[in-house]
């Protein structure tokens, strides 16, 4: 039997979902993406500078070194490969704090640019019939960034084979989002829960400020599907 | 690309532009290591008035700098830009690499980045330079 979905009821949409409560969910994205901005910056400006110029050091080091230089060798080539491991942990968490924002060009795009960059870890496919539906911008950039949140944390969690993203209009010009992912399940629990770097709490609130719903449902197969219900867009 | 490989590359004379003192210093050790002539600037407005000048095969920006951006300073550099450009940042993905492309950068380094991943655009470039060179020696 497969855990329940994760949708957290606390965060669960007020009974009417007035404008007024979209319009503090649009408020509280606001915040957070304005702290999270901040704090890549000063992750930039601090950690990540002085970690490049350490890796570049350690590496000048190395080639300063003659060949039979021992234990020093040993322990500076030790210090470079712990330093190349630390910074691409460090750029995973400026990613993650800094997404990038959705192509000029339009949600579709993106996402079948998303599709291909993420191929390059895990085959994803990004499907959609109405390549040509026009998508509201302000819903688009959400769903955008609920997308790549999704396929980030399916990529860096699960052991999957396959992710599909899959875009699909419903009626009166709502809309349809869905990350699935075909994992076995024998990497743990799913995606909802909250040990990962996933904000899945900023994703409902995503979900939420442009009139819907965010579900993260653990398949009976292993895999998990993230789903975003937009009902009508803003 | 190992450290013997990048250390037979026919020097190179690279301009950094880089306002983080560390980062400039190490970059400066490792580059002139590997027997390249460096020059370096801290600020847009001081890297454009040195590539008025002098006459560079790569330029490494940083793509933050206090007074600008690394595109645009190479969209104001003109026909004074290196003929082979580095960009270097904290931030992104594909949207600032597709940026930098777009500006004329030939590769976009993401901060901290492996020194190896340096070696082999310094390995590209020169290659293109030697390229150059041999197709102008023809004519």
């Amino acid at each position: 039997m497969p855990p329940p979905s994760t949708e957290n009821p606390d965060l669960a949409p007020a009974g009417d979902a007035g404008g007024s409560s979209r319009d503090g969910d649009r408020l509280a994205v606001q915040m957070v993406e304005r702290d999270r901005l901040r704090l890549a910056g000063a992750l930039h400006n601090s950690a990540c500078q002085s970690l490049s110029g350490l890796q570049l050091l350690a590496a000048t080091l190395l080639k300063r070194l003659p060949e039979a230089s021992g234990a020093l060798g040993e322990s500076i080539d030790e210090l470079a490969t712990l330093l190349r491991e630390v910074s691409a942990e460090l750029r995973g968490v400026v990613q993650w704090l800094r997404p990038p924002p959705m192509r000029e060009d339009g949600l579709i795009v993106s996402l079948i640019e998303l599709a291909a960059e993420i191929s390059r870890a895990v085959p994803c496919e990004f499907r959609c019939e109405d390549r040509r539906m026009e998508v509201d911008p302000y819903v688009a950039e959400q769903l955008y960034q609920i997308a790549h949140a999704s396929v980030m944390a399916v990529v860096q969690r699960r052991k999957a084979t396959r992710i599909e993203i899959e875009l699909a209009a419903g009626l009166q010009n709502g809309l349809s989002l869905s990350v699935r992912d075909d994992a076995d399940g024998s990497d743990g629990p799913g995606l909802g829960d909250e040990s990962g770097p996933c904000n899945w709490d900023l994703l409902r609130v995503r979900a939420r400020a442009i009139g819907g719903t965010l579900t993260v449902d653990a398949l009976e197969s292993g895999g998990t599907d993230v789903i975003c219900h937009v009902k009508k867009q803003a | 690309m190992n450290a013997s490989q990048s250390e037979l590359l026919p020097p190179l004379r690279i301009f950094v532009v880089e306002n983080h003192a560390d980062t400039l210093k190490y970059l400066r050790l490792y580059l002139e290591q590997l027997n390249h002539v460096v020059e370096s600037a801290r600020t847009m407005s001081d890297a454009l008035a040195v590539l008025a000048m002098e006459k560079f095969d790569v330029l490494i920006a940083d793509i933050g700098l206090p007074d600008g951006d690394g595109w645009e300073l190479l969209r104001r550099a003109g026909p004074s830009r290196p003929g082979y450009a580095i960009a270097m940042s904290g931030f992104g993905m594909n949207g600032d690499r597709i940026k930098s492309l777009e500006a004329g950068f030939r590769t976009h380094l993401l901060k901290p980045f492996m020194p190896d991943d340096l070696d082999r655009s310094l390995e590209e470039a020169a290659v293109e330079r030697t390229r150059i060179a041999a197709s102008l020696g023809s004519l």
